[in-house]
């Protein structure tokens, strides 16, 4: 045996020298392990592919290229099984080396890189990480009914008043017309019935917040208002708070604060809190137990930061350490799972966001949420999806709206049809936005809350003076469209209300104009 | 998956393996008996991998040093890998016997066969007679690599 071949014996990786029709010219002991026959069977194997058996004619082109090319040539990750043992799967990659000995026979090296195993723990991985996020999922749902179950019986009370009510008004109401059916007062009955409809009302509001609470929903993210979903998580815990004599202050910036969530989660995050909240200030058994909450858009970080403040007993420093460890309580057993606050973190999380404690002391404890901005988080959504696409033509389109339900329903609209949709409430962020990311076109409401799509336009102009912008208005404010088309190249309208198949149409024939 | 059965012969843990040593491999129940003497018996081992391999070596590693251990029985998998990986075997701890495969050609005939460590010679596999037709077998391995371990 030649001193090469000795060396290549040495390897500890699978090696072999086949002639340019796969004939074994040498291999090495590495080899002789890797295809599990003894050597003396393996004599007996003429060729290559008669041990490690390569779908389709992929080894043979491999050698053929190498040898024409004349360059070491590396293939993408096989399949392939071994003679030996025909019924498993292997993963290899070849690496083919052609060399040349003399003038006229041609070799080339083999080197195997058994990937089996990694492709093999990479499945395990998968299945084990999904059969985690099921059960975060059972957990995080368990959470939430152990909640609602400790506020349901506040919620009765609650539901009873009203319906107490109802009742009350509608006897009344029925006696007066049993005792005189001639001389009816209709301006009274009027009165019942609005009593009696207002007091419906609040039972049914009631119900609908405790059953979207408690729906076990999907992970699906839409364009909420923050200030409705806190809204929703008070009157979950209003009665409570009532009970134990807890004030509840709720002030916000602005009258809406558009946010991409799932406001499910978020409300649970929320409720969560309003839990822990009272549940510290009955250990002190204040008098003048307080809760303050605050939405402040935060303009130093480029957030918007829910501020929830009681005034209990604080957080011990040593346990502020560990109150988002999974299992870590600090109430007596039975009262708490220790998986409410590691739950609200892992949702923040998955929202892009975060959840702290600001600050804690024997005044009381300020916890803050932390969530993005709607078009940040709308933005890591659909590119994430658009970026696991192999062929990523998509086209990314903004849409400027403080609605949440038109946003959502242009999110509905090209969800999955090669766009990918970011939403915008404000014009002053959108711009932002276009500083940073390409954007392939603008649609904009006409009248946004601090402007026109105008003005929106003039800026924009300044920037990009292509990309194409669209108006998103009702027919009476189609002669915006007709001032604005030319001076400000606005390529079309979208008049409301609109069908999916005409948005489409015109986007698509908007962006082929641009490109003409 | 693998099997795992341990009982009490005097003062030494008797340990029998059983299947695939591999990334799921868990050894607890063996490092709960707390003695001064182990004996793997490693016969019916089918397979070991990379991830078996480093799962046996952090096992081993919590098995106090001054216990003796020996191992019994290697498979031919066992033994391909002690010569693939140093550490499988614990500094101290002996091979007392292990499997070698052999071929008989006329009879066309391939068997395992039990060897003892202290019968292997300059790293050469010893005479093995068929039992058939009890002509010498050949030895199915490449020797040098085979018996590098001892």
């Amino acid at each position: 045996m030649s001193k090469s071949y000795q060396l290549l014996d040495q390897l500890p990786m699978p090696i072999v020298v086949i002639d340019s029709k796969s004939n074994f010219i040498y291999y090495n002991n590495m080899f002789v392990s890797f295809c599990q026959l003894s050597p003396r069977v393996l004599k007996k194997r003429k060729k290559f592919t008669d041990v490690v058996k390569i779908k389709n004619d992929i080894f043979n082109n491999l050698i053929k290229s190498a040898i024409s090319e004349d360059r070491s040539i590396v293939s993408e990750e096989l399949d392939a099984t071994l003679a030996a043992v025909v019924q498993e799967m292997i993963y290899i990659v070849i690496k083919a080396t052609p060399q040349r000995v003399g003038t006229e026979r041609e070799e080339v090296l083999i080197s195997i890189n058994d990937m089996t195993l990694e492709y093999k723990l990479q499945d395990k991985y998968q299945i084990k990480l999904n059969e985690l996020k099921e059960l975060h999922g059972q957990l995080q749902q368990a959470d939430k009914l152990a909640t609602l179950g400790e506020i349901n019986a506040n919620i009765t009370h609650e539901v009873n008043n009203p319906l107490t009510v109802a009742m009350g008004v509608s006897e009344q109401l029925l006696i007066s017309i049993n005792r005189n059916p001639s001389k009816l007062n209709y301006d009274r009955i009027k009165k019942n019935a609005n009593s009696i409809f207002n007091a419906l009302t609040k039972i049914q509001l009631i119900m609908t917040n405790m059953s979207i609470y408690a729906y076990k929903g999907h992970n699906k993210k839409e364009y909420f208002d923050l200030i409705s979903i806190m809204k929703g998580s008070i009157d979950l815990i209003v009665t409570i708070y009532k009970k134990e004599k807890i004030s509840i202050e709720f002030q916000s910036q602005t009258e809406k604060i558009l946010t991409f969530n799932n406001k499910i989660e978020i409300q649970q995050v929320f409720v969560n809190l309003l839990n822990n909240a009272k549940d510290a200030i009955k250990i002190v058994c204040k008098k003048n137990g307080c809760v303050k909450i605050s939405i402040i858009n935060n303009k130093t970080e480029n957030c918007i930061d829910v501020e929830i403040e009681d005034n209990g007993p604080g957080i011990p420093k040593n346990i502020q350490e560990q109150i988002f460890n999974p299992f870590f309580t600090t109430k007596p057993v039975g009262k708490g799972t220790g998986l409410g606050l590691p739950i609200c973190k892992r949702i923040m999380e998955e929202h892009q966001g975060d959840i702290f404690i600001k600050s804690s002391s024997s005044k009381g404890t300020k916890f803050i949420v932390r969530l993005p901005l709607v078009e940040v988080g709308s933005f890591v959504l659909n590119d994430n999806l658009m970026e696991n696409l192999i062929d990523n033509t998509s086209v990314r389109i903004l849409v400027v709206d403080d609605e949440s339900e038109i946003l959502n329903l242009f999110q509905q609209i090209f969800d999955g049809d090669g766009f990918s949709m970011i939403g915008s409430s404000s014009s002053s962020e959108a711009l932002k936005l276009l500083d940073k990311f390409q954007i392939d076109l603008i649609i904009s409401d006409y009248n946004l809350s601090t402007t026109t799509a105008t003005e929106f336009a003039k800026k924009i102009r300044k920037k990009l003076p292509i990309v194409p912008i669209l108006y998103l208005t009702s027919p009476k404010f189609v002669k915006h469209f007709e001032e604005d088309k030319d001076s400000l190249n606005i390529s079309g309208i979208i008049t409301k209300p609109f069908e999916k198949d005409s948005i489409i149409k015109l986007v698509q024939k908007t962006l082929h104009n641009k490109r003409d | 998956m693998l099997t795992i059965k341990t009982y009490l012969k005097e003062s030494t843990c008797m340990v029998e393996f059983e299947g695939r040593i591999d990334e799921d491999s868990v050894f607890d129940q063996v490092l709960e008996i707390k003695t001064n003497e182990y004996h793997f018996n490693f016969e019916k081992i089918e397979m070991i991998n990379s991830c078996g391999i480093r799962n046996w070596m952090t096992f081993i590693g919590e098995i106090d040093d001054s216990a003796k251990i020996l191992y019994q029985k290697c498979s031919q998998v066992i033994i391909e890998q002690m010569n693939m990986v140093n550490g499988f075997i614990k500094q101290g701890a002996s091979i007392e016997s292990f499997y070698a495969p052999y071929y008989c050609d006329p009879c066309d005939i391939e068997i395992k066969m039990l060897l003892n460590s202290d019968a292997i010679k300059n790293r050469k596999a010893p005479v093995v007679h068929c039992s058939k037709c009890q002509k010498e077998m050949e030895f199915d391995g490449i020797e040098d690599q085979y018996f590098n371990f001892i």
